[in-house]
Order: C-alpha cells, then sequence, then structure tokens
C-alpha cells in the first residue's frame, strides 16, 4: 500500500503501474468525486425538509429535525440488525427509508412516494459531486488503454443509485460497473467486498491496482487480499474543506457568514472552475447570489400568500423568471408554487392605459416631470402616448403652450404655469379629451391580460426590478375599474418610493433586497448603481411602446430597434451578454446551495448588505470600469438639458473618472458619507 | 485584439475571485468607524483572522498537518474530552 499527499503524484505512480494492470478498481466518494460540502451527511437535511413538507401536505405534523432524528434511528436499526448477520453493519436505502415513510405515512403514503424522496436525495448528492480533472484524465487513458475499471463504494446507495450519480457526472463512460455494499452487505471496510467482486467479475488479483482515501478500506484490506492498493490524503481537498466547514459553522452563531457559505457551495469546482472573463465573473459572484436570493424570497411570500399566478414584468423580469425556473424545483421540491408568466409591459405602454377612467392624475402628470429630461406638455403627451394638437384647445384656454417650460429644472419655468397646468388637469373637458385618445390603448391592454390569464387567480404577484414601482402603479390604474381585477402583489428588487404609491391591501409593493420604509443602509446602496441592475438583468428584446387594437384583437408595438437608441441599446446588451450568463450559470448552483444550507433571504441579507456595500459603494476602480454600462437608454426620461445646476447635483460615485476613482483621496468615503446623509435625511 | 481578463470564480486560495477575504477584512473595519449597514453581529475579528490565515497559510498548512493527521487526530480527541468535562 502507497499512500500519497497529493493527487498529481498518486496519479503519476499510477501511470507508472499501468502497463502491468487488467484493472483498476475506484473508491467512489472522496476520491473520484469530490463534494463541495465537508460533512456528506448535510445532504440529508434538506431531504428530511422535503419529507417534512410532504407530511404536513398530507395533514400530518412532522418538523424536518424529527424527520431527520427518526431516518437516523431506522439506519441505525436497519445497520445493528445487518451486523447479526453480516460481518458489515451495512444499511440499504431503499430498505430504510421505505420503513421511515411508513413510519411517518402511515396509511397516508402515497404508491411513488419513496421515488419522489429518492429522486429529490440523488438530485441533491447529484449537485454537491465534483470528478476529480486528474482522476478524469487518467479514466480516460486507462479506457483507452483497455483497462477494465469499477467503481466501489462503502454507502447505504445501492448500486442502481450510485449509476445514476456516476452517470450524472460523466463517470459511466469508463467504468464497466459500479459496486456498493448497499447491494451484498459485504463491504471495503472488512475486505469481504474484494473476493465477491473478484469472483463476479472473473478478476487476477495480480493485475488488480485499487485507488481509494480509506487506509482501512482502500488499503490495507485490498493488501490482504493481495491487490495492490494506492491511497489518497489530499492536502488540498483537506484544506478545502476546512474553509468551507468554518463557514458553514461560524454562519451558526453569526449570520453574516451564511451568505458567505451559500457563495462558496456555489462555486465550482475542479474542471468547471475554468478561467471567464471578468464581466462574468461579477455577474456569477456578485449579481447571482442576490437575484437568486430575491427570487427564493418571492417564491417563499407567495406560498404564504397563496398567490395562484406570479407575472415577470418585462423586461427585467425577463431574467427573473429564468433563475426562477432554474432554482425553484430544489429550492421547493414539492411543487406547490404559483403558475409562472412573462408579461410585456413597460411604463410608456401602461402610461397611456392608466388613463382610460381615471383620465391624467396630478401624481403621473408629477411622475412624467421627474426625470430632468422632461420639460413640458410635449413631454407628457409622449409619455401617456396623447396626441399634443387634439389637445391645444384646452391648452389655449389655460393660457399654456405645447412646448411652456413646466419643470422646474429648466430654464425658461415659472411657477405660474405650473398651476396652469394643474387647473387644466382639473378641467372636466380635458380629461374627457385624454381618456377618448387612450381608450383604445386600454381595451388592447385588456385583451392582452385575457389572453395572458391575468383574471383568473384572484391573487397575483407582479415581480419587476424597482424602483418607485411606477410600472404597477399605472398598470394597477389601468384595470382598476374592472370587478374581476385580482390582488396585486408587487414585489420589487429594490422598493426608492421617490413618489409614495397608493398602498391598499389589494394593491401594495414591497421592496426585497432594500425597501426605504425600512431604514437599511447597507441595501440602500443600490441607489449607487441602479442602472446596473437594469442592464444586466434586461431581457434581449426592444421595449413595448403601447397596445394597439386591432381587426382581429389586440397587437403589442415594440420600439424600433435600427435607430441609433436601438442600436447602441443591442450594444449595450452584447457587453453585458457574458454578465448575465454568469447570472444563469450562478443561478443553477444557488438553488441547491440554498437548499443544502435551508436559510432565506433573511440569513443571508447580512452578507448581501457587505456584498453590496463593498461592491457599489466601496468599488475596485476596475470594477466600475467594467461594469459600468455604456449607454442606459430609457424613452420615458425624454432629452431636453436640465439647468447646469441639476445636472451637477445628480452626480454620483459611479459617475466619476477613472482618474479620480484611483487618485482622489476619501473619494468612496465622501460619497458615502452623502449617501448617509441623504438616507437620514429622507 | 481584445484584452478580455479570464480568472476562474474560485481563486486558487479557495477564495471567491474579485471578494477576497482581505477585502471583507478592511471593510469590516472601516465598518468600526462609519455606519455602513447591518451585518447582524458581522464577521467577528476571530473569524476574520482564521479565514485569513486558512486562506493564506492553508495550502503549507495542510501540506504538513495532513502527514501527522492520525497523531492530530488523537489531540483532538482529548481537547473535545476535556471540553466534554468542562462541561459537565
Amino acid at each position: 500500500m502507497k499512500t500519497f499527499f497529493s493527487l498529481k503524484k498518486l496519479v503519476a505512480e499510477g501511470r507508472i503501474m499501468a502497463p502491468s494492470l487488467s484493472v483498476v478498481s475506484f473508491d467512489l466518494f472522496d476520491t473520484l468525486l469530490v463534494r463541495r460540502i465537508h460533512d456528506p451527511d448535510l445532504v440529508k437535511l434538506p431531504v428530511a425538509r422535503y419529507i417534512a413538507c410532504l407530511a404536513g401536505q398530507a395533514g400530518l405534523n412532522w418538523s424536518w429535525n424529527r424527520v431527520q432524528k427518526l431516518r437516523d434511528a431506522v439506519e441505525k436499526e436497519h445497520r445493528r440488525k445487518t451486523g447479526e448477520q453480516f460481518v458489515d453493519k451495512e444499511a440499504c436505502y431503499p430498505k430504510f427509508m421505505q420503513e421511515t415513510l411508513e413510519t411517518i405515512f402511515g396509511e397516508k403514503m402515497e404508491g411513488d412516494l419513496l421515488q419522489r424522496v429518492t429522486d429529490y436525495e440523488l438530485a441533491m448528492e447529484s449537485s454537491m459531486l465534483v470528478p476529480r480533472s486528474e482522476f478524469l484524465d487518467w479514466l480516460d487513458e486507462l479506457k483507452d488503454q483497455g483497462k477494465r475499471i469499477l467503481l466501489i463504494s462503502d454507502i447505504y446507495l445501492p448500486a442502481a443509485h450510485l449509476k445514476r450519480l456516476a452517470e450524472k457526472t460523466g463517470l459511466m463512460q469508463y467504468a464497466e460497473a459500479v459496486i456498493s455494499s448497499a447491494d451484498t452487505f459485504f463491504a471495503k471496510a472488512s475486505g469481504k467486498a474484494y473476493p465477491l467482486i473478484q469472483e463476479k467479475y472473473g478478476l487476477d488479483k495480480s493485475s488488480w491496482l485499487h485507488v481509494g482515501d480509506n487506509p482501512i478500506s482502500d488499503g490495507l484490506r485490498p493488501e490482504e487480499f493481495g491487490i495492490q492498493a494506492l491511497v489518497l490524503h489530499d492536502a488540498g481537498e483537506k484544506w478545502r474543506k476546512a474553509i468551507v466547514k468554518r463557514q458553514f459553522n461560524y454562519g451558526d452563531g453569526r449570520p453574516f457568514w451564511r451568505g458567505r457559505a451559500l457563495q462558496q457551495l456555489m462555486m465550482p469546482l475542479e474542471k468547471e472552475n475554468s478561467p471567464h472573463e471578468s464581466l462574468y465573473v461579477e455577474g456569477y459572484n456578485f449579481l447571482a447570489p442576490l437575484i437568486g436570493a430575491f427570487v427564493q424570497h418571492v417564491a417563499e411570500r407567495c406560498r404564504q400568500l397563496n398567490i395562484g399566478k406570479v407575472f415577470f414584468m418585462s423586461r427585467e423580469g425577463w431574467t427573473f423568471k429564468q433563475v426562477w425556473e432554474t432554482v425553484t424545483p430544489t429550492l421547493f421540491p414539492d411543487k406547490n408554487l404559483p403558475d409562472i408568466e412573462y408579461l410585456y409591459v413597460s411604463r410608456m405602454a401602461l402610461a397611456g392605459a392608466s388613463c382610460a377612467y381615471q383620465g391624467l392624475t396630478r401624481t403621473n402628470a408629477d411622475i412624467a416631470f421627474l426625470p430632468s429630461g422632461n420639460r413640458d406638455f410635449s413631454d407628457v403627451c409622449r409619455i401617456f402616448g396623447l396626441d399634443a394638437d387634439a389637445l391645444g384647445e384646452h391648452l389655449k384656454r389655460h393660457n399654456l403652450e405645447a412646448d411652456t417650460v413646466l419643470s422646474p429644472q429648466h430654464d425658461g419655468f415659472m411657477a405660474k404655469n405650473r398651476l396652469r397646468f394643474n387647473e387644466m388637469l382639473e378641467d372636466d373637458e380635458f380629461q374627457d379629451g385624454v381618456r377618448q385618445q387612450v381608450l383604445p390603448a386600454n381595451d388592447a391592454l385588456q385583451l392582452y391580460l385575457e389572453d395572458v390569464g391575468f383574471f383568473g387567480p384572484s391573487d397575483v404577484a407582479l415581480v419587476d426590478i424597482g424602483w418607485l414601482g411606477t410600472i404597477q402603479r399605472f398598470f394597477y390604474e389601468a384595470i382598476a375599474h374592472r370587478d374581476d381585477k385580482p390582488r396585486c402583489h408587487g414585489f420589487l428588487f429594490g422598493s426608492t418610493r421617490g413618489i409614495p404609491y397608493p398602498t391598499t391591501p389589494d394593491n401594495y409593493v414591497e421592496g426585497v433586497l432594500y425597501d426605504r420604509n425600512c431604514f437599511d443602509l447597507g441595501g440602500s446602496t443600490l441607489l449607487y448603481a441602479r442602472d446596473v441592475f437594469e442592464e444586466a438583468c434586461r431581457a434581449p428584446h426592444p421595449t413595448l411602446n403601447g397596445y394597439r387594437l386591432t381587426e382581429s384583437g389586440y397587437e403589442l408595438e415594440f420600439r424600433r430597434v435600427d435607430d441609433a437608441t436601438g442600436k447602441a441599446e443591442s450594444e449595450q446588451d452584447e457587453y453585458f451578454h457574458p454578465l448575465q450568463q454568469g447570472i444563469f450559470d450562478g443561478a443553477k448552483y444557488y438553488g441547491p446551495a440554498s437548499a443544502l444550507l435551508g436559510y432565506s433571504l433573511v440569513d443571508y441579507k447580512p452578507w448581501f448588505n457587505y456584498l453590496m456595500t463593498s461592491k457599489l459603494a466601496f468599488p475596485k476602480t476596475g470594477e466600475v470600469q467594467k461594469i459600468k454600462h455604456k449607454h442606459h437608454l430609457d424613452d420615458f426620461h425624454g432629452s431636453k438639458k436640465p439647468l447646469p445646476i441639476h445636472i451637477r447635483s445628480q452626480k454620483h460615485l459611479w459617475d466619476c473618472s477613472a482618474l479620480s476613482l484611483r487618485f482622489n483621496p476619501f473619494l468612496r468615503t465622501r460619497f458615502f458619507l452623502r449617501h448617509i446623509k441623504d438616507r437620514l435625511k429622507e | 485584439m481584445s484584452k478580455k481578463v479570464s480568472k476562474p470564480l474560485l481563486n486558487s486560495l479557495y477564495d471567491l475571485s474579485g471578494n477576497s477575504i482581505v477585502r471583507v477584512f478592511r471593510q469590516q473595519i472601516t465598518a468600526k468607524f462609519i455606519p455602513m449597514g447591518n451585518y447582524r453581529g458581522g464577521a467577528g475579528l476571530k473569524c476574520l483572522l482564521i479565514f485569513f490565515v486558512l486562506h493564506y497559510v492553508g495550502r503549507p498548512l495542510f501540506f504538513v498537518l495532513i502527514r501527522f493527521e492520525r497523531q492530530l487526530s488523537l489531540l483532538y480527541k482529548v481537547r473535545e474530552r476535556m471540553k466534554n468535562g468542562e462541561q459537565s
């Protein structure tokens, strides 16, 4: 028996020995495959949670801790009974899990329950397993040399289950067979497995090499039987697991480390951990955990509130929907989740439709003048889809022109004109004119919403990135006249509430990562670079301009893509593609990692607060240069130039030059102190 | 030719690329002087030091320790026993 403290040296020795070998057997776990988590028993916990959840649905009161305790007790009893007949005290998963489930569910046990639980356990196991890259290369060579390759494991999972895991990790293309102690109760630990395998597969002991990590089972026992053995004591793996173990354990007492443990479990290992460009790394290591936790929180709230359908609002909702589809199957294996739908909406498209019954309200007009690029009534008309010429007589009646400056951020503003404008909003004739113009757009919207099944459920969730909740505000106003409108629960990635949202029990918004209604300094750093989040999550289709009635029903009108704005947007999308890919790839690992930890957003929030403060308020110069968008285009914002004083007052850290970011002392601290002041003044 | 920098997500110290333990350390120190948000108790100086050592000295440390694993496990057992004895 030879012991190696490095995988490279073991494989090098194996290669030297290879010519004299006809068969090489490998231990599976912690040798050919490594786990992302330090303790394999932790994989059992999400399964216990799943069983407890199913028991709850069947009306049985079982906590996951109680389920886990029972499973351990049943397994222990099975091992004890096996020990009466065999040297090795082994257990077989299908048998002890069947007994566990029967004890919990009794008469309520469904026929396919064991299969469903097994599938979930194997999926969780599989998500935590990674093949060692050096071994894969060696296996390739052994296969080419015509060697017989066997995978052997002392574990409670039978060979059929191990085969599924080996197939997922790509090992079955090399292996002739997978052998588990759970099938025969002859294990490597006692050495009884080796003669059995020799007989079954007709192996020659003298040309058989066994490789494993246990000095007894994989070293001493095969040697006693006359097989050559190589034992791996991998210092690198020991080091990696020591880190994960502490991140996991410290999270118990210090919630700060929970999010860090989540990120460590999301990390790719071995060959998965290939180099990627910086934007991809930012997408994976910064945005993916935030968006994953946001989606997990929305799903949890939907389950609490019995929401029937979730509508992801375009265009950022496109990314949230993809992440939802990726993370929820692992996080909520009981599938007790609402239906989902992607909804084509935009502020521009909904603004007009929102006026069809209530007219143009003063609050909505104020929202139009929030962006500094909007100056006069023609901007109001552009946003709300109104024909300024047709409303000209109303303007004249109130001594206004289409280009009269109505925003205090522009040169030529006079308060009396704004007062006249406000008076016009109270003019019934003007409002009738507005309603008449936008009614077809509202009718088309109703047809679209009926088409996507919006009016079916009594409660729906509207998921969007943020910030004021304008989309949901306009949206709800556009459907408020209907008796069959559902209760609208809005979930925003960040809620800045610049203009108070008209909250009612039937229509409200909730900021998930940040809500201005709850003082949260860490979360508020989202305000540093809101555009980055928008750009990173944006769908690869142009924005919606409006809803139009047609002879056959309705049509969605998208913005043209061939003009300068459209082309700049395509260029931006292409630039951010790696960032978005990083988010999607990160989401694949977020589900299993979070399911294993059993945590929610509230647990990860301290780490996320650090992450956001660090990346947004105290970013490295290179990070700002990379992540900062090149073009952020929004038709809602208008293109008129405000007074210089208003341009200056809007300068943010992320607008500073690379030179300033790199050399200006305490620049970030000064911006952060200003940020704290602003938050305290809110 | 584009000058795109490529790096793995997990660096060779088993730390996050672009968000290393040094950055956490620095930020937690700054948070002692400026309010930076709710960290629910924060990272803890002891934890930070342990992680710093693990990430930066872990490779040579485990290269040596793994060779004395059997002896060390005996020490760990003695320590556990002492801890349990203190508790009881």
